[in-house]
């Protein structure tokens, strides 16, 4: 799950309205935020998640269910009857590159399924640690493609002097 | 700390907790640092014993959101009770009071402790705290204080909390599968990083030599200092038993050290504080329980950040720093992949 884009600038705007807005008694400032909800209030509908990002996290997502089933299948692990749709989905390659947010969750919820699985059965799985190894090696690229997006966080000290 | 205006006029409850008379409320303090309980201060006037006493208390109210999921505060009422019998520097607690009506929510008293409180934040680089001179004492006080905590006798207090989770390894595993259910409850344990890692750690704790009190929180911004010494600890909300390399993992992190020097807790370098810990308390540090009760931190921290998520989608939290945690949830998967790395390459 995450925080909707909606959700981000309606709960930024209650706060600025509510709280900072009766607080400022600077003219200039008092516009200026003004302008900045009515902006905020204008890209609600505008704006969303980007689809590169989603689509990484599905890439990964269905990988790791498509390594941990061949796994669970050559050593003979049942598969819950939910899930196998899920593998005869597209190939990484095939993804579309407008892949939605509702069908992210159901791939990482598989996913999520397929690894709880590993672990239940690890005592089961022959070549447990190799898979294992092989799943983490794929969420660290995640992680690292992630990074990427992070800003520096704004330094209050700064703002302070 | 921001004034706070209460419509609920306590006069006449505090004096008779007090025991006072003529109390006149001058004035109540709400701070908004505290990103858990709520906490006031509460500036008092009144006649005791024909004396005329001018005082400030300071009461802390179950919070409405932010990171922490709604629990019993008087728990924490009676462990800080056992913990000053048991020598451990804390606020000294006056009454406790469960009952909402009175003040929205159930809250305890407690005496204020005179001093300061050093904050940073942990998302990014911090100048270096304190001065030289109160330094070596301030370290002085942080270690010992610690290793009171882990060796403070908990079976035989009568604290009643926390529960003992059993022998072993236990501790941890119901420790990882709370946190669990607070990130499921919060939706986020359907990401695969947060399912593997949890997995993982489930099936590679080690064994707990000592079960011992851990605070969960202790660091700089939990302690008040003055002249150069720790007055009290405090924030014991994430208090609970286990093995105290949590604590220690939780201390010599990045997130608590000056920018520049690298000194933990902006006291002393990792170095001098496992010398003196170890030394001071007889438990033997363990490099691999560091790093893996590190992993067991950040999924400690993945709750908190979670729920706070939650709350701010929720509208239970108009705190715009609940926003921001649920944007930390990312940071900390990537950190939390570093950690179980390094375990599973060890």
């Amino acid at each position: 799950m995450k925080v909707s884009i909606k959700t981000y600038i309606s709960n930024i705007n209650d706060v600025l309205a509510n709280i900072v807005l009766p607080s400022v008694d600077m003219g200039f400032a008092k516009i200026q935020l003004s302008y900045a909800i009515d902006m905020l209030n204008q890209l609600q509908n505008r704006v969303e998640y980007r689809h590169d990002v989603i689509k990484d996290d599905y890439i990964a997502a269905k990988a790791i269910l498509d390594l941990i089933c061949v796994a669970l299948n050559d050593n003979h692990v049942d598969i819950p009857k939910d899930i196998i749709h899920h593998i005869e989905s597209n190939s990484p390659d095939g993804v579309a590159d407008t892949i939605s947010e509702d069908e992210l969750t159901r791939m990482e919820t598989a996913s999520t399924k397929v690894l709880d699985l590993m672990y239940e059965n690890s005592t089961q799985i022959n070549n447990f640690n190799e898979i294992e190894k092989n799943v983490l090696s794929l969420l660290r690229q995640l992680t690292k493609k992630k990074a990427g997006l992070r800003v520096p966080t704004i330094n209050l000290e700064l703002l302070e002097s | 700390m921001e004034p706070e205006t209460q419509a609920v006029d306590l006069t006449a409850y505090l004096s008779e907790k007090i025991g006072a008379d003529n109390l006149v409320v001058n004035g109540i303090t709400k701070v908004e640092q505290g990103m858990s309980s709520e906490t006031f201060f509460f500036d008092l006037s009144y006649t005791k014993n024909q004396n005329e006493v001018r005082e400030e208390i300071v009461i802390k109210r179950e919070p409405s959101g932010g990171i922490l999921e709604t629990y019993d505060l008087s728990k924490e009422f009676r462990l800080l009770n056992s913990l000053i019998a048991g020598g451990i520097t804390v606020p000294q607690v006056l009454w406790n009071e469960p009952d909402a009506k009175i003040f929205e929510r159930p809250f305890y008293a407690m005496k204020k402790v005179e001093g300061d409180v050093f904050n940073v934040d942990p998302r990014r680089p911090s100048k270096l705290m304190f001065n030289d001179d109160e330094r070596p004492s301030l370290a002085g006080d942080f270690v010992s204080n610690i290793v009171k905590i882990h060796n403070f006798d908990w079976k035989n207090s009568d604290m009643g909390f926390p529960a003992d989770p059993g022998k072993d390894n236990e501790a941890v595993i119901r420790q990882i599968e709370q946190h669990e259910q607070a990130i499921d409850r919060a939706g986020y344990r359907s990401l695969p990083i947060i399912a593997m890692s949890i997995n993982w750690l489930k099936q590679n704790s080690p064994e707990i030599d000592r079960l011992s009190i851990v605070h969960g929180d202790y660091r700089i911004g939990n302690f008040i200092s003055k002249g150069g010494r720790i007055q009290a600890v405090i924030d014991w909300e994430m208090c609970h038993l286990g093995d105290p390399h949590e604590d220690l993992a939780y201390i010599l992190s990045p997130a608590w050290r000056s920018a520049d020097e690298g000194l933990v807790n902006h006291l002393m370098t990792e170095g001098e504080f496992i010398k003196k810990y170890q030394e001071m308390s007889g438990i033997s540090v363990d490099p691999y329980k560091l790093l893996y009760y590190g992993g067991i931190n950040i999924i400690r921290g993945l709750d908190l950040m979670c729920t706070a998520a939650k709350n701010f989608t929720h509208g239970q939290s108009s705190d715009l720093r609940d926003g921001i945690h649920a944007m930390t949830v990312d940071f900390l998967l990537e950190a939390l992949m570093g950690v179980i790395t390094m375990l599973t390459a060890s």
